[in-house]
């Protein structure tokens, strides 16, 4: 079944033409990674997704149903969104967490403590991170704590954009890895890390030529 | 028992007492002479036609003059929170106005009607009196509060987008920058309130006690309209941010380009 697609897309951004009749689909389940150069454009898609950009021409289409400034507020409830600045909020790491799990959209979630334990472990995390200021955290800890609180929010579809920039090689893989392993969700991963490329059960889509490469 | 009235020749005194700022810009070579001269001028003829006109009405004491008169105080209290925001005067004209006068007119009329309960509730004395110091607060806390409030959603916008991606609603999106903005706009006003009587001397209350009420009386009115004060600048920045946010953001939840001032 077709999750997210992007139909007959036409926008031109800051007077750069970025889709020309742009046609995209992925199916739920599917693990897509879209590879392209920084600056390319290719984030817009994730505005488009998320409603954060209107297309001149064309629909973006989750669930079957093209999304509007009425259905939009729905369809971020059943996306789970990570970015690399990671700008989550202040204060306390637990505090944020819990506030992220308050909001109306995921009433009645909840998550165990082991569970939090158990995925801040996969992501090489300490749980002496939940009572530190998150200001006190380096990037790549900020990013990690970003994909736990995606993960631990089960929705039916994940979208990261560039959140391995602030890892280290080693780091990198084992987060890589473990997000495609650990998953059921749909996952759509804007990316100009090669280290993507490589992974085992990815469909890569070339963000320039605007084609599926694997 | 009324205050003692100002001669013109205790007038004159008070401008002469005006040498010693002149004299010290002079020796000490500041250039205020011109502003100085400048500020106590024009002060001094708008408090005479204020004056002029205050009697007119207090004498008059119509209530649709009374209350045309108090629209215009907040006419003029949107244009100036308007002016000293970053936010365009056609974007948040209409809903800062209807934030201004409903919290103010609500607090004067309680305050008229429940405190100090006169018989009529658009009295001149009271209602422009009280409404100005009302709207000078009004005004105060509003320009924080409008400024800090779209200003931080800009300059946080990725957080705020982060937010509205995560599935929050457009309050819960913008509750992070709601709070602070008020606490931003609020907490002086509270800091000062802690610190009357102490550290600075409230304006109202020494002008009662020399207009002949008992020190006693100057302070149950000075509570008062703390109180007041505080009530309706709170709910004023409340129904500003509120009001104002329909215009400013789009149906996506997300802030609009065009509403900035340019610079």
């Amino acid at each position: 079944m077709t999750i997210i697609e992007f139909r007959g897309i036409y926008l031109n951004f800051k007077s750069k033409n970025i889709f020309k009749n742009f046609n995209f689909k992925i199916e739920s389940g599917e693990k897509i990674v879209v590879f392209g150069k920084s600056g390319s454009g290719k984030s817009t898609l994730l505005n488009l997704l998320l409603g954060f950009l209107q297309p001149e021409s064309g629909d973006v289409i989750f669930n079957g149903q093209k999304i509007t400034s009425k259905n939009i507020w729905e369809v971020r409830k059943k996306i789970a969104f990570v970015d690399q600045d990671v700008l989550i909020g202040e204060g306390e790491v637990q505090r944020i967490i819990d506030e992220y799990f308050s909001l109306s959209a995921n009433s009645g979630k909840q998550f165990k403590p082991a569970e939090l334990q158990q995925q801040l472990e996969k992501f090489d995390l300490d749980t002496t991170i939940l009572t530190k200021n998150i200001n006190q955290l380096s990037g790549g800890e900020k990013q990690r704590l970003a994909l736990v609180i995606a993960l631990l929010l089960k929705r039916p579809v994940i979208v990261l954009d560039e959140i391995t920039s602030a890892l280290d090689p080693n780091l990198k893989r084992k987060v890589i890895s473990e997000l495609l392993k650990n998953i059921d969700s749909t996952l759509l991963v804007i990316t100009h890390d090669k280290e993507w490329q490589k992974a085992r059960g990815v469909r890569v889509f070339d963000f320039k030529e605007k084609k599926w490469v694997q | 028992m009324g205050a003692i009235e100002i001669s013109t020749t205790g007038l004159v005194a008070a401008y002469l007492l005006l040498i010693i700022p002149i004299f010290i810009s002079y020796w000490f070579n500041l250039n205020m002479i011109k502003d100085t001269f400048w500020s106590i001028a024009r002060m001094s003829i708008q408090l005479a036609f204020v004056g002029v006109f205050l009697e007119f009405i207090f004498n008059l004491n119509n209530p649709w003059l009374n209350f045309l008169w108090f629209s215009l105080m907040v006419f003029a209290t949107v244009l100036s929170a308007i002016g000293k925001s970053k936010i365009k005067l056609s974007t948040i004209f209409l809903p800062i106005l209807v934030a201004f006068t409903i919290p103010t007119l609500a607090v004067l009329l309680y305050f008229n009607g429940l405190i100090i309960r006169l018989d009529y509730l658009f009295e001149a004395r009271y209602l422009i009196a009280l409404g100005g110091m009302l709207l000078g607060n009004v005004l105060s806390t509003n320009i924080v509060a409008i400024n800090s409030f779209y200003q931080e959603i800009r300059s946080q916008e990725k957080f705020f987008r982060y937010r509205l991606a995560m599935g929050a609603t457009q309050k819960e999106a913008l509750s992070p920058f709601l709070r602070h903005s008020f606490q931003l706009s609020l907490l002086p006003a509270l800091a000062k309130t802690a610190t009357m009587g102490i550290v600075s001397l409230p304006g109202m209350m020494s002008g009662q006690i020399i207009g002949g009420s008992s020190p006693s009386i100057a302070i149950r009115y000075q509570i008062a309209i703390m109180i007041a004060i505080y009530v309706s600048g709170a709910l004023s920045v409340l129904l500003s941010l509120l009001f104002s946010n329909r215009n400013c953001f789009t149906a996506y939840g997300v802030l609009k380009e065009g509403i900035f001032k340019k610079r």
